[in-house]
């Protein structure tokens, strides 16, 4: 909203220069976004708080000037209410609460000509056109005072007004020349005949009063505000009618502004005024509201006195009462329906005093500490995990399509969506991350990535689980890692044991006792994930099929993805440390040469069994399936380690047991020493 | 043996020493447990009384001459047996396993939540998918009203209205406000960081999905002042003890007073820039007085009890800590973006 600082002035006696009085009125709530030069005044572009349409006009903002400086208010004067008389414009309104109060004053002979100088570039200054002087008057007093006030060509209307209801089939022509088809239920002015104008938005063109016109209806009222609203979205326009009808306009202002403008009408363009019809009332039930000094020391923590907030309150428009001891007992101005308590007083008297005169203190926090560390602590201590593993967090959008979903095995039954979604891209909550990663891993490889690694955590939603967090990794491409000079590169590619390392290391770092473990559903192409027997999540290799749809090809990405909220639960309180062993172990290297089917965990539980008791671990050391090994073979060497907790072994007792392991082994698999 | 010809023979064989292994065998043959010197040293009790000690000081001298024979050709030996190999070029890049990182919104919302935890904050996380009555009604957002175009949502479709209204996805972190009020009895410190969703449309400084860090403080004398103390403890932890602030009275439906909160812009000090938009203030969070509809909706009594609350954009807060000029970095997730942090 644009104000004038020279048309404020008319108002309210002000001292301070154009930018002093924006940086004033900033700090009072309302926000002067920029002070620009017009001609010797100042226009200050002022952005409205939507429950402060008191500040839609002049006035209202020149009370504010004199609570803020002290200034003195100068309100307009109002002319008198006119006598009742008979035979006036006969006003119906059919719904009290659609509109509550209607004036329709009738002025005859008017001379329609240009608006006089001084009103076109007050007009301008805020932001309006000047068109004549009878519609000038009307934007003048709806920018002065807050009401918007509209005039009719008598003579374009049959019969007298009826506030009422849209019917299907009805259609307006609107002063911008648009013909519309109003919909059923918008609240329009209408003649006998038909509608005439949409109420509170926009006139209709045939009614405009223009050079011809002599006799004219003016119209102040009151319409329901969201009567307005509907209306306004039904044809796409917003009007600063519209505008301050939606935030509230009060009726006694109304009933006031009626009297003004009719007034300014005859001053500007001759004419008389002939009558005055009323329909409603504009008396408003008095609101009372109790403001205690002690309320506003304890909530801002200012020792402010009740006569500083008396004299605030009455700068402001309030009619404040000492009351009993402490209190003051506050009249509610008609154009203040925002004020529902005291809260809304208080803030009424700490902006006026300045927040910035507040002090600042610190609240002392009583706080327990929880013993067990927060789920936010611990998802920002796996995330730093996974970045230490090499890999970084990316955040994907939430809302995607269900054709991508529908490339990673996901029950479509299960998917929630969104009724209003912005675009069919974004209709489906996430059921998964899989997508959201993938596609952004192929993002990454058209920009020419040749490596990718990264994660995930964020909530993922499904009708039957409901809204859970979720983790996901992928990895993707191959990438060749400097080892010095002369050093052969070591190669770092994705695949399912790459993704299987970075759980493992995970697992262990948060202290999750039980194993991981990875096993396939559907060979080479998906596995099942569990910790400790628990199936948390899946591993997948994407298909071709999802890569085309993504458009990248001839790159190997696999995703991993785990129910976190579920992880997280099996952390254990604490680490238990193993003590190191007492006595040094002996170690005996083992090379197996056996079919390619067996898995490495079954051959070490069969050496954990048969060199039982003294075998304290059978480790992994190498797989070979090269050129020396027969085709379906391949040669797995273990170094199985022996120990006890009393005593140092000999050789002589672990040959036995060593041997009896690889003659298990050799019935269980067909493994032989090559 | 004589002396002399100890010492002549110590001068000729170290004189000839070029290796670890000829020094190992010089010091074995000289100053070993049954070297030279332990040989002469083992003779003395046979002397005659009166060459005892003259003998005893003359094997001591030779101790310390062979001693310092070896001290020095171990110096020499192992400086130049390094010089033997040739030296890498130290400004090859170095050997490395690549460390990720987590995401830049993941270092802003960690940032903001370590600050208060240490003020004695806890943090709570919520669903993003929440019931119009959380999201608006408790809030004291009534469903028709201007200010509810601010808060424009997306619903969730095909569902029959709960108890709490219809489904939605979440357009901003305060309806933890109401659940955490609803289940638990004052007094409370919560942050609540989040995600949440407008139906904006997107550009270089929108996106319908972004996150916010919310913050709300309940108790029996909570006032103005402790969100001050507050608030400008969190922003200078933020941004620098010397940034200045400043309280603009606001409008929020759930909090009276309500104050947007400035800081003075970091990049020009006040002066006006780019950044700021020439008026040397960056706006950074939106706080306020809890409404006492708020405490009366979640069964507060709003005669014993005050709180603050406070909310601030993350993405805005990262966007101007990391001078990054377009929000949809964020979310392409750009590897040669994601690897600056």
């Amino acid at each position: 909203m644009n104000i004038s600082y020279a048309w404020l002035k008319d108002f309210v006696d002000v001292r301070e220069a154009p930018q002093k009085l924006a940086d004033r009125l900033t700090m009072a709530g309302l926000e002067v976004k920029s002070v620009k030069s017009a001609g010797s005044d100042s226009v200050f572009e002022i952005e409205i708080t939507s429950n402060r349409p008191d500040w839609l006009s002049i006035l209202g903002v020149a009370r504010e000037v004199s609570a803020l400086t002290g200034g003195r208010l100068k309100l307009p004067a109002i002319p008198a209410r006119p006598a009742p008389a008979r035979g006036g414009m006969a006003v119906t309104v059919n719904d009290r609460i659609d509109c509550p109060f209607y004036t329709a004053t009738l002025i005859s002979g008017v001379k329609i000509g240009p608006s006089p100088d001084w009103l076109k570039k007050r007009l301008e200054a805020v932001g309006s056109r000047s068109i004549n002087n009878v519609v000038d008057a009307t934007n003048y007093v709806m920018f002065e005072m807050g009401t918007p006030v509209h005039a009719f060509d008598r003579a374009a209307l049959t019969g007298g007004i009826v506030v009422r209801r849209a019917t299907a089939q009805e259609k307006l022509i609107t002063i911008d020349g648009e013909e519309r088809s109003l919909h059923p239920g918008v609240l329009v002015i209408a003649d006998e005949k038909r509608p005439v104008a949409l109420a509170g938005v926009i006139g209709g063109k045939e009614t405009e009063v223009s050079e011809s016109s002599r006799d004219i209806v003016l119209e102040v009222a009151v319409f329901n505000q969201l009567v307005v609203r509907r209306g306004r979205q039904s044809l796409g326009i917003q009007t600063e009618a519209s505008y301050r009808f939606e935030r509230g306009v009060d009726c006694v202002s109304a009933e006031k502004a009626s009297r003004y403008c009719a007034e300014m009408i005859t001053r500007l363009c001759g004419g008389t005024i002939r009558t005055r019809t009323v329909a409603g009332s504009p008396a408003l039930a008095r609101k009372t509201c109790t403001l205690r000094k002690e309320r506003i020391e304890k909530v801002l923590d200012i020792p402010v006195s009740l006569a500083y907030s008396k004299t605030i309150l009455s700068r402001l428009g309030f009619s404040p009462v000492t009351g009993s001891k402490g209190t003051l007992k506050v009249g509610v101005p008609s154009f203040r329906q925002d004020i529902s308590g005291e809260a809304d007083l208080v803030e009424e008297v700490a902006r006026i005093y300045g927040f910035e005169r507040i002090p600042s203190r610190l609240p002392a926090l009583n706080r327990t500490v929880a013993a067990k560390a927060q789920s936010h602590e611990t998802i920002s201590a796996v995330k730093r995990l996974l970045a230490g593993c090499g890999l970084y967090e990316i955040k994907t959008y939430s809302l995607i399509d269900r054709a991508i979903v529908s490339e990673f095995k996901i029950n479509e039954e299960d998917l929630l969506s969104i009724a209003n979604p912005l675009s069919i891209e974004q209709e489906i909550l996430q059921p998964s991350l899989m997508p959201g990663v993938a596609r952004c891993i192929a993002h990454n490889f058209r920009q020419k990535q040749e490596w990718g690694a990264v994660f995930e955590v964020a909530h993922v939603f499904g009708k039957k689980e409901g809204e859970r967090n979720s983790l996901c990794i992928g990895l993707a491409g191959s990438t060749r890692i400097w080892a010095g000079p002369d050093k052969e590169r070591c190669e770092e590619r994705a695949d399912f044991l790459r993704l299987k390392g970075i759980l493992e290391t995970l697992c262990f770092k948060l202290a999750i006792p039980g194993d991981m473990e990875m096993e396939w559903v559907d060979s080479g192409c998906e596995a099942a994930i569990s910790i400790g027997g628990r199936r948390v999540g899946r591993a997948l290799r994407l298909s071709d099929q999802a890569m085309q749809r993504l458009e990248v090809k001839d790159i190997e990405i696999c995703l991993a993805e785990l129910d976190l909220d579920a992880v997280i639960a099996l952390i254990a309180p604490c680490r238990t440390f193993t003590p190191l062993p007492r006595f040094p172990s002996l170690t005996r290297d083992v090379t197996l040469e056996l079919p390619e089917n067996v898995p490495l965990k079954d051959v070490i539980a069969v050496f954990m069994d048969g060199a039982k008791p003294l075998i304290s671990g059978a480790l992994f050391v190498d797989y070979y399936a090269g050129k020396q090994v027969p085709p379906g073979y391949k040669r797995l060497t273990l170094s199985c380690r022996y120990s006890s907790g009393q005593r140092t072994l000999t050789e002589e007792e672990i040959i036995p047991l060593h041997q009896k392991a690889l003659d298990m082994a050799g019935q269980r698999f067909g493994a032989r020493v090559p | 043996m004589d002396i002399e010809s100890i010492r002549k023979e110590i001068s000729e064989e170290s004189a000839a020493i070029n290796s670890m292994e000829s020094l190992e065998a010089f010091r074995v043959k000289y100053a070993g447990r049954k070297g030279v010197l332990a040989g002469l040293t083992a003779s003395i009790p046979a002397l005659p009384p009166d060459q005892r000690g003259q003998v005893g000081r003359q094997a001591n001298d030779l101790k310390r001459l062979v001693m310092s024979v070896i001290e020095e050709k171990e110096k020499l030996l192992s400086s130049s047996a390094c010089a033997q190999e040739p030296a890498v070029d130290l400004s090859l890049p170095g050997i490395s396993r690549e460390a990720g990182s987590v995401h830049p919104l993941t270092i802003v919302i960690d940032e903001i939540c370590s600050v208060l935890s240490k003020m004695g904050f806890e943090i709570v996380a919520g669903p993003e998918v929440e019931t119009e009555y959380n999201n608006f009604t408790g809030l004291n957002i009534p469903l028709e009203h201007p200010s509810r175009e601010a808060f424009d949502t997306f619903y969730l479709s095909g569902e029959t209205s709960g108890s709490g209204g219809k489904r939605l996805l979440r357009s901003h972190t305060s309806p933890m406000q109401v659940s955490v009020m609803k289940s638990r009895k004052p007094p409370l410190a919560v942050v609540v960081p989040g995600t949440v969703y407008r139906p904006d449309a997107a550009d270089a400084s929108h996106s319908f999905m972004f996150h916010q860090v919310e913050g709300f403080v309940v108790d029996s004398d909570i006032r103005f002042s402790h969100l001050k103390g507050v608030l400008e403890t969190l922003a200078h932890a933020l941004f620098g003890s010397d940034i200045k602030m400043r309280f603009r009275p606001h409008f929020f439906p759930f909090t009276e007073p309500s104050a947007e909160v400035d800081i003075s812009c970091f990049k020009c000090k006040g002066c006006g820039c780019g950044v700021c938009g020439k008026k040397g203030w960056l706006e950074i969070l939106g706080s306020g007085m809890i409404h006492p509809n708020v405490f009366k909706n979640v069964g507060y009594d709003p005669v014993k009890y005050s709180g603050f609350a406070f909310g601030m954009g993350v993405e805005r807060i990262a966007m101007l800590k990391y001078s990054i000029g377009d929000i949809r970095l964020f979310y392409e997730n750009d590897l040669r973006f994601l690897k600056q942090f």
